[in-house]
């Protein structure tokens, strides 16, 4: 059977008070992709300038040539309501 | 230096590994860092990566939460015309600025790209979202830093 693609997106801010190293968020997705048979893509780095989504923007519009996007933590989508609100429609919808 | 220098492998045809339009103090590196980029290949046209020089990086950087970028792809349409593909040949290498926006597009040449990258700082200059320990390893200590590491102050 043919795995799921899916790419990894991590941060380079702080996100809920906290920072995670980038290769501590490269490890844990690439983790959960093996444990889930996914196959894995280099994750893509969110700017680190403030409230920036370009990079996720970027992601979701490349959705259709992969399954899905894995990211270290729900805390890292747009926090902007209506930011948040087309991101969630565009990949849940 | 980094601890783990970074291979880069660019299969022709392939856009699963793209790299974006970035510099990578956008992502969280310091400023006080080079870059060292190393082919192992010959790398032209497509096969090679590009760079913003930096009287254009300037430019873009000016008002940039202003410039209605939406995401990368708008970035990149927006500097096309300005980058400068780097014409470079095994044996030779590129070291560069990683403040300055780079990236690369699908690699379409017959050959596939290797590459290892690799960030070198001075060890008491600041650091980014990457530190000393988990991502850099003093290689080359001066002889005043390893007297004064010793240093122990009189009792």
């Amino acid at each position: 059977m043919k795995k799921k693609i899916f790419r990894g997106y991590i941060y380079s801010r702080e996100f809920m008070g906290e920072r995670v190293p980038q290769n501590v968020q490269n490890l844990f997705i690439r983790d959960f992709c093996n444990k889930k048979n996914f196959q894995y893509l280099l994750s893509a780095t969110e700017y680190a300038m403030e409230s920036s989504s370009m990079v996720l923007d970027q992601t979701i519009n490349d959705l259709k040539k992969i399954d899905g996007i894995v990211a270290y933590s729900i805390f890292q989508l747009p926090v902007k309501k209506k930011k948040e609100l087309n991101i969630f429609k565009k990949l849940l919808i | 230096m980094q601890i783990k220098i970074n291979l880069s492998i660019q299969f022709p045809k392939d856009d699963s590994s793209l790299l974006a339009t970035h510099a990578d103090t956008w992502s969280g590196d310091s400023p006080y860092e080079a870059v060292v980029w190393l082919p192992l290949v010959d790398c032209y046209k497509s096969k090679t990566m590009y760079l913003l020089p930096p009287k254009e990086t300037k430019k873009i950087i000016e008002n940039f939460s202003k410039k209605k970028l939406d995401n990368s792809e708008i970035l990149y349409k927006k500097i096309k015309k300005k980058v400068e593909w780097i014409n470079i040949n095994y044996g030779e290498v590129l070291i560069f600025d990683q403040a300055m926006p780079h990236g690369n597009r699908v690699n379409r040449e017959k050959e596939t790209r290797w590459s290892f990258n690799c960030r070198f700082k001075s060890l008491f200059s600041p650091y980014g979202d990457k530190k000393i320990g988990e991502f850099f390893q003093p290689i080359t200590m001066k002889p005043i830093t390893k007297k004064a590491i010793s240093f122990k102050f009189p009792r």
